[in-house]
């Protein structure tokens, strides 16, 4: 009895390592997919995917104010709601759509834009039932996800198939949609020439037949145009699913309007130029998210006082500011201000002052710091790998930002063997060990002349001495390429970042315009450290 | 006692099983799709798989009737492996039917395998061409396909073999064409790098004009990263097309903006630095 007990015991023990190893792989997956707390789905609109918490891609204010009318709530899961959200999603998708042909195809015929809108509403149903941002049962707010949760969103961009790596293109619902219609137009247009694509404008079911193969070839690769003609296919039941939601347009069931009559609360025009704030249907004068308040006005502000408010527009200050302790607490979500004429709002737009005030420790925009260890260079704070350092190079600060968790988590912005990039330069409790601020000497990584150095002029036709810094000041003189000049100051100006260096000529204190630093940097090509 | 013990644990780990298989096919339950989501063109797979067999076959016999020695063999040799070697991933990539060498446990292990197969394929093949110059003109539209395939590494594989040979117009249009067709926000760094290149080379008017009509035209990823590189892309002789282009755009879009801003610094530039 025994001996036939033992294979038994082994049986069991192989099988409880297999499961052990088999569920250490599953969750290693997860957590590179940076699945919070994920929930399952149902098959129905809003509801579609495995939803994980939205947090950890984004920032949930931000998805409710730009987005409070494309969130399902699972937990008042009634008809009246999924009629809205359907509403508002289809009207959403059909402006996005409607917007991109006439962007891309302005010379399409009105057959052809109306669809072209039809075939991304039924990719969209066929994807996700239309799903991207739902809040749970748990009041969390989950983002949709699918494809073993590598792919994101209504359109389910998926992140390995894709070459999007370091970013997060697809968390963002409007991302997200003009990224799957950057992919289906490409088949759109491909599924011109196919076969199976028979006839031509104006022919019964001919743009059926586009919106088919271009569907095929979008989920099959380009090999697969007229994969949907092939019924015993491998992947046939995901034509016939695309074919189906074409044919029915479930979405019309629920949506109030239909796609050549949006009514999406969203201005389109608005959202496409980032103006933020754009959902008409959001009428509150801010949301708390337990810390912060985000503005209608698309500003952020912490809580100063009573009925004070201290906000900023540029998001990158919102870790130099803290609110003020022993305020009464307020409860997440909407607010409306009782007294909002009486709210004093303060605006700063000062970063620099406002955040060396918040950390003392913050090395400066154009002083120089040494690395402490080999760290990793960023395309963006924590982003795609550009680059690498060694410990001991010297590099100028170009910028910096913040983790936004309050733990004082620094980036700087260095140039590093001609490309820009963002270290992580350690908190307020260990910023000694990354990085430290020293003097420049002959071997550090210059972009621009800063306090103290010495200004090389290197435009070949040389460049104007201003007498302030503004390119229509008075011109003082114009200084000739290869001339050096010490620098006093150096000032940082506007949207653009435009580098003026405060520099002596003819013993009288001028400017000399260095380059701007957004949306890209380029100083090289006016000044340089003379050696 | 001990058995029933031991008869529970076994129903809890097949429990546990069943979960697991269920739970996996719930989440590819959803946005499920076959191997080759991920997009673009290079047209046909099946027939550009048949054009490099046929191609090379033909192409080979030629280079092994002509060869004179036992090194330059062996050199065709090796890239007859990654010719067949590209071939192979060609055809299979994309068809779902296809009967696989190896053991693919999902999907995403075929795709990896292929991507593989095909970016080794196309380093070899271009460290070949360096190496012997002289059978570039036979074997470089593998290059001009490749730069439009369907997926983005691949396409980025392409266009570093365009950065080794010198601009012309056929090279030119292959680039402008993979470029367009991209929404890979990291290819585009690499492929602007190039229109740079061939912008001072002498094609400036050509390669404002199609950088101006993506910035108008062109998909929405690229439209913005154009916008914000366009800078670099201007000079005297190309202005204009982009002065134009700023009328045209809408007022305070986003992309007019970032567009703004570029003009602004070349103004500058030419008002301050004398031009």
């Amino acid at each position: 009895m025994e001996r036939r007990k033992a294979p038994f015991r082994w049986l069991l023990v192989f099988s409880v390592l297999t499961i052990l190893i088999c569920q250490s792989a599953f969750a290693t997956d997860y957590r590179s997919n940076r699945c919070k707390n994920r929930k399952g789905g149902e098959f129905d609109f809003g509801e579609g995917g495995v939803g994980c918490d939205v947090s950890a891609y984004k920032e949930i204010p931000d998805v409710m104010f730009n987005y409070a009318s494309f969130v399902f709530n699972r937990a008042e899961e009634t008809e009246v709601q999924r009629k809205e959200y359907v509403t508002s999603m289809v009207g959403l998708i059909a402006d996005l759509a409607r917007f991109y042909i006439d962007q891309r195809k302005p010379n399409a015929s009105e057959q052809e834009k109306k669809a072209w809108v039809r075939a991304i509403l039924a990719k969209g149903n066929q994807e996700t039932y239309l799903s991207h941002y739902r809040i749970e049962r748990d009041g969390n707010i989950k983002l949709t996800t699918g494809d073993s949760l590598y792919s994101y969103g209504i359109m389910q961009i998926h992140r390995r198939w894709h070459k999007i790596q370091g970013t997060d293109i697809g968390v963002d619902l409007v991302e997200n949609i003009l990224y799957g219609l950057d992919h289906f137009y490409d088949y759109w247009e491909g599924s011109k020439s196919k076969s199976c694509v028979r006839g031509r404008e104006g022919n019964s079911d001919y743009f059926k037949r586009r919106a088919r193969s271009a569907y095929s070839a979008y989920n099959g690769g380009p090999g697969s145009y007229c994969r949907w003609t092939n019924s015993g296919a491998r992947w046939a039941q995901n034509d016939r699913g695309y074919h189906q939601k074409w044919k029915d347009q479930l979405w019309l069931r629920h949506a109030e309007s239909h796609q050549d009559d949006s009514k999406s609360p969203v201005d389109i025009n608005c959202l496409m130029n980032d103006e933020g704030n754009c959902d008409k249907s959001v009428n509150y004068d801010a949301y708390y998210d337990g810390d912060k308040y985000l503005l209608a006005s698309g500003e952020t502000c912490y809580r100063t006082g009573e009925a004070e408010l201290s906000c900023f527009q540029d998001s990158r200050m919102r870790s130099c500011f803290k609110a003020s302790e022993g305020l009464p607490e307020e409860k997440k979500g909407f607010v409306e201000f009782e007294k909002s004429d009486d709210m004093i709002i303060k605006t700063f737009t000062n970063r620099d002052l406002i955040c060396h005030n918040a950390f003392p420790s913050l090395i400066k925009r154009h002083s120089f710091i040494k690395l402490n260890k080999s760290i990793n260079v960023r395309a963006t704070p924590g982003g795609n790998l550009v680059t690498g350092t060694t410990a001991g190079d010297i590099y100028q600060v170009l910028d910096f930002d913040f983790k936004n968790d309050g733990s004082g988590g620094r980036y700087y912005l260095i140039k590093v063997n001609g490309k820009y990039g963002y270290i992580y330069a350690g908190d307020i409790e260990d910023h000694l060990e990354w990085a430290e601020e020293v003097e420049a000497n002959e071997d550090s990584n210059y972009v621009f002349p800063s306090k103290g150095q010495v200004a090389e002029v290197v435009k070949e036709e040389g460049t104007k001495l201003l007498r302030s810094p503004h390119e229509d000041s008075e011109v003082v003189t114009t200084a000739e390429t290869g001339e050096t000049f010490k620098v006093y100051a150096v000032r940082v100006i506007g949207e653009e970042s435009l580098v003026y260096l405060l520099v002596q000529h003819d013993g009288r204190m001028s400017y000399l315009y260095a380059g701007r630093m957004n949306p890209s940097v380029t100083t090289d090509s006016w000044v340089k450290i003379s050696e | 006692m001990k058995d029933r013990f031991y008869y529970s644990l076994l129903v809890l780990i097949i429990l546990g099983f069943v979960a697991l298989i269920v739970s996996d096919s719930k989440l590819s339950a959803l946005g499920d799709r076959s191997p080759s989501e991920s997009q673009q063109h290079m047209n046909d797979p099946v027939s550009q798989s048949k054009e490099i067999k046929e191609n090379s076959q033909e192409l080979m016999k030629e280079l092994f009737d002509a060869s004179e020695s036992d090194a330059e063999r062996g050199d065709l040799e090796a890239l007859q492996v990654q010719l067949e070697k590209l071939e192979e991933s060609q055809k299979c990539w994309f068809d779902p039917n296809c009967e696989l060498e190896f053991e693919a446990q999902s999907p995403l292990d075929a795709n990896s395998h292929f991507r593989k197969q095909t970016l080794d394929a196309l380093i070899a093949i271009k460290d070949f061409l360096l190496k012997n110059p002289e059978y570039t003109g036979k074997f470089e539209y593998l290059f001009s396909s490749y730069v439009a395939h369907q997926d983005d590494f691949v396409k980025e594989q392409a266009l570093e073999y365009f950065a080794w040979v010198e601009p012309n117009q056929e090279r030119l249009e292959a680039i402008m064409g993979g470029l367009s067709q991209s929404s890979s926000v990291p290819l585009y760094d690499s492929a602007t790098a190039l229109l740079k290149s061939y912008h001072q080379f002498g094609f400036g008017r050509e390669v404002s004009s199609f950088i101006s009509h993506q910035i108008r035209h062109g998909g929405f990823f690229l439209s913005r990263d154009l916008a914000k590189k366009s800078l670099e892309f201007m000079t005297p002789e190309t202005f204009d097309i982009f002065h134009r282009l700023q009328e045209e755009l809408p007022e305070n879009s986003k992309t007019s903006r970032i567009l703004q801003f570029s003009i602004n610094e070349y103004l500058r530039s030419r008002k301050l630095s004398g031009q």
